[in-house]
């Protein structure tokens, strides 16, 4: 009996030295949950929403948004555009560095842009400077090493808010980010933290920039004071949300992002973790397609609208959390009226008369859905029973996600629960659903008045003017029912008592400067 | 024996062949585009052609394959679509975790299952062979992603004594190789406590108890060699599908493993890794029933290869 001893005794001594220490990590390290791995580090050319939250931590752009999505300074110390729109001058801030420790001058500004607009390096909003959607940037001019000016082709009043948008960062990087041959090496940016190591498929370790000299601005959006008070940001890939839960309940994790409000009953309140929500840009829709036979008519689209309770589904959906929003335009959005606010009247019996002149006999419709967003699903279901109450014959197809998003530009679907990820600025919201089908499969709102609308909307700088013209395309936008908009998903963060200062915010993505770490958590 | 394993290796060839045509076919007839799902938010059509282009899934269904199988035959596996790495590190590094978790659960198995089994054999009929067939059925009846999920709980979040996310070292082992130990058990068990008994019954096992031999020397000298040949093939068979899925177990664990990365692979239309994976299951199942078949003559000295 002595070999199953030793053997024990050997398993046991392998065992102990990690038993009761779980959750205890170097002190000066946050733990956050990202649902899938980052695709690279390349920034705005392999990306997706988690890899875009933890290269903000690294990387910079000249402007970005702030807290009530208004654009704001990041790496430029001031700026300004000609009367025209055709000219952008940025004058930078002396203080920034790179992670090498060089400082930031236009000639790293010009190089950056210079390797984005390359088709070679596969940016993935080079359309929006290349002139493919109108404007496009024609010279960079470096008149000296703290200026920078761009001049486009044509007068572009968008070009702000395209720098800042959050899904492609035009980040400014140190050219030795690359080979000789232009092959990207990893991402010497300006950011407050920087990439120690990438473990594919488990996590990413961020590691303080000690040469950061943050901004003299509070902690505003992604702009402000970015100051990182904590040495180490550990981004770990948990895909399953259940195990992310009991990661963070076992203090294996301080923070997790994109909570569903039916798992906080799971978590609980009272449990030595803290809640954040915000109201969140990202939107939930039923998008009708119009080329459908049944579906091009009018009146069915709005019987369909109108045997919808939106108030009511936006109660379910977010448990309570959130409302209905029937416009493009998200609440966060400073350019979110009263005008914005009406929708559609839920009324079911003037749904069945709509129904009747139309000549509907009960001809089965399909709502497309998936599981792998639970919100989607969640819609579908609800949407499905109030449609029967009104006396449509709905069947639900659940469908892979890849197969569900395949349909959209195939217009392979009747009616299809979607969402849409949220845009800080509304022109950039609606041109994700409004225009010509033919140029842009994509799109489900085919309209040349509102096309023209939207465009002019980009054009007009006066925030009164351009809140008039969303206002009307919102109002022609529920005339011809293209697309129901739900209600825009709440953002709810929850944390351990380890995190202070951590604030969710509208973007949804997690910002972890300005955070600190409070003693004796566990 | 080495003509007998030459003849197996070389019966895999137009097996795999068949596999890779199946697999590669499956794949593009499954809806989905992994240009869209990889460029997500991009609505640029000349980006998403451009990346079709790169990908060579412009290509006709033909060309595609013979472009592949003519990498595969240079053992060249191609990159991921997702990743862009090769796909040939990214299989061996996400194997070495599944291996060392379905090993050890394996090695844990065995370990209950064989002694458990000769035990309830012996005691054929009696309270601890009830006992143990009634354990063995309830193990082989709990899911196992369920019972991982209460190891979580009671060991992560409840005790904090073991870790239940990722992969950094032996403790992180623990709790997924016993989740994926259990059900295993309850299988073994059955199998070694059937050919026991058949064992047991036999005329040199009377003869061994009339010389006055102990139980154990009995149960080990004589029945164990025996009775463990049917599930040692059983071995093989839980060890092909374990390693090749282990996915829900890795999943609720967040271990980077063999079977999350198919299933990964899969949702994204990584068309290159799943093709890869695919094959490389069936040379596993090959290894594994080659090995099994090779040790067959040390339980058996009856048997030939």
């Amino acid at each position: 009996m002595r070999r199953p001893g030793i053997a024990a005794a050997i398993l046991l001594m392998t065992l102990l030295p990690s038993c009761g220490q779980v959750g205890k990590v170097p002190a000066d390290t946050i733990r956050i949950a990202i649902n899938s791995d980052i695709r690279g580090t390349n920034p705005g050319v392999d990306r997706d929403a988690n890899t875009d939250s933890v290269l903000a931590h690294v990387v910079e752009g000249l402007v970005t948004y702030d807290e009530h999505l208004k654009i704001v300074p990041m790496l430029a110390d001031t700026y300004s555009a000609s009367d025209d729109g055709r000219s952008y001058t940025f004058h930078l801030r002396k203080e920034a560095r790179f992670h090498n420790g060089a400082p930031v001058t236009s000639r790293e500004v010009k190089w950056s842009w210079t390797r984005l607009l390359d088709p070679a390096t596969r940016f993935q909003c080079r359309d929006w400077y290349d002139g493919s959607r109108g404007s496009k940037i024609v010279s960079i001019d470096t008149p000296d090493p703290r200026t920078v000016i761009f001049h486009l082709s044509q007068p572009n009043f968008m070009f702000l808010e395209q720098m800042a948008n959050f899904q492609c960062v035009p980040a400014i990087i140190h050219p030795a980010s690359v080979d000789a041959s232009g092959r990207w090496l990893q991402a010497i940016g300006t950011g407050p933290y920087e990439i120690q190591t990438w473990q594919h498929g488990q996590y990413v370790l961020l590691k303080r920039f000690e040469g950061y000299r943050p901004r003299h601005e509070a902690k505003t959006g992604y702009g402000g004071a970015k100051i990182p008070y904590v040495h180490w940001l550990k981004w770990v890939v948990i895909p399953d949300p259940a195990a992310a839960r009991a990661a963070l309940l076992s203090g294996q994790i301080d923070l997790i992002t994109a909570v569903q409000p039916a798992d906080l009953n799971e978590i609980g309140t009272g449990r030595q973790v803290t809640v954040y929500r915000a109201f969140g840009l990202d939107w939930y829709a039923i998008l009708l397609n119009g080329a459908d036979p049944l579906l091009k008519d009018y009146r069915i689209r709005q019987a369909i609208a109108h045997a919808i309770d939106f108030s009511a589904l936006a109660r379910a959906g977010t448990e309570g959390t959130g409302r209905a929003n029937p416009s493009a335009v998200p609440f966060a959005s400073p350019y979110h009226s009263t005008a914005e606010d009406f929708g559609y009247r839920y009324d079911p019996s003037l749904a069945r008369r709509l129904l009747k002149q139309a000549g509907y006999h009960g001809q089965p419709i399909i709502l497309q859905a998936n599981r792998r967003y639970q919100a989607m699903f969640d819609n579908a279901i609800i949407v499905q029973g109030m449609l029967r109450s009104a006396g449509f014959n709905i069947r639900l197809d659940v469908l892979e996600w890849g197969t569900q998003l395949a349909n959209v530009p195939a217009g392979r679907f009747q009616l299809m629960s979607f969402g849409y990820t949220g845009r800080a600025d509304p022109v950039f919201a609606y041109v994700g659903f409004l225009g010509a089908k033919t140029a842009n499969p994509w799109m489900q709102w085919d309209d040349k008045p509102s096309e023209k609308l939207i465009a002019d909307a980009a054009a007009t700088r006066n925030s009164s003017g351009r809140q008039a013209i969303l206002d009307a395309l919102h109002g022609r936008m529920l005339a011809q029912t293209p697309i129901l908009n739900l209600y825009n998903g709440a953002i709810i963060d929850v944390g351990t008592e380890r995190l202070d200062g951590y604030r969710a915010w509208a973007e949804g993505s997690p910002r972890l400067w300005g955070v600190r770490l409070r003693e004796g958590g566990s | 024996m080495i003509g007998y394993a030459a003849k197996k290796i070389a019966m895999t060839v137009p097996t795999l062949l068949i596999i890779s045509i199946a697999v590669f076919a499956l794949m593009r007839l499954i809806p989905g585009d992994p240009v869209l799902l990889m460029l997500g938010d991009t609505q640029d059509q000349k980006m998403i052609a451009a990346a079709r282009h790169t990908l060579g899934i412009d290509q006709s269904f033909l060309v595609q394959y013979f472009l592949w199988i003519k990498a595969v035959l240079s053992l060249d596996l191609g990159r991921s679509i997702v990743t862009a790495e090769p796909v040939t590190d990214l299989i061996l590094a996400r194997f070495a975790v599944t291996a060392q978790v379905v090993l050890l659960a394996m090695a844990a198995a065995l370990a209950i299952a064989v002694p458990a089994g000769l035990i309830a054999a012996q005691q054929r009929g009696r309270k601890t062979d009830r006992r143990l067939v009634f354990a063995a059925v309830l193990l082989m009846s709990v899911p196992s992603f369920w019972v991982g999920l209460l190891l979580i709980l009671l060991f992560g979040v409840k005790l904090r004594w073991l870790p239940t996310i990722g992969y950094d070292g032996f403790s992180y082992l623990v709790l997924p190789a016993t989740a994926l130990a259990m059900a295993q058990t309850g299988t073994l068990l059955r199998m070694m406590r059937a050919s026991a008994s058949d064992v047991m019954a036999m005329e040199y096992v009377t003869h061994a108890y009339a010389k006055g031999l102990s139980d154990s020397a009995v149960l080990l000298r004589h029945v164990f060699k025996n009775a463990f040949t049917p599930t040692l093939s059983l071995v093989g068979w839980l060890l092909g599908t374990l390693l090749a899925g282990a996915a829900v177990i890795e999943t609720v664990f967040t271990l980077p493993g063999l079977g999350r990365l198919l299933v990964d692979s899969i949702y994204a239309r990584d068309y290159p890794v799943v093709q890869a994976i695919a094959l490389f299951v069936a040379c596993l199942y090959v290894a594994l029933n080659l090995i099994i078949d090779l040790l067959y003559p040390f339980f058996d000295p009856r048997v030939r290869l």
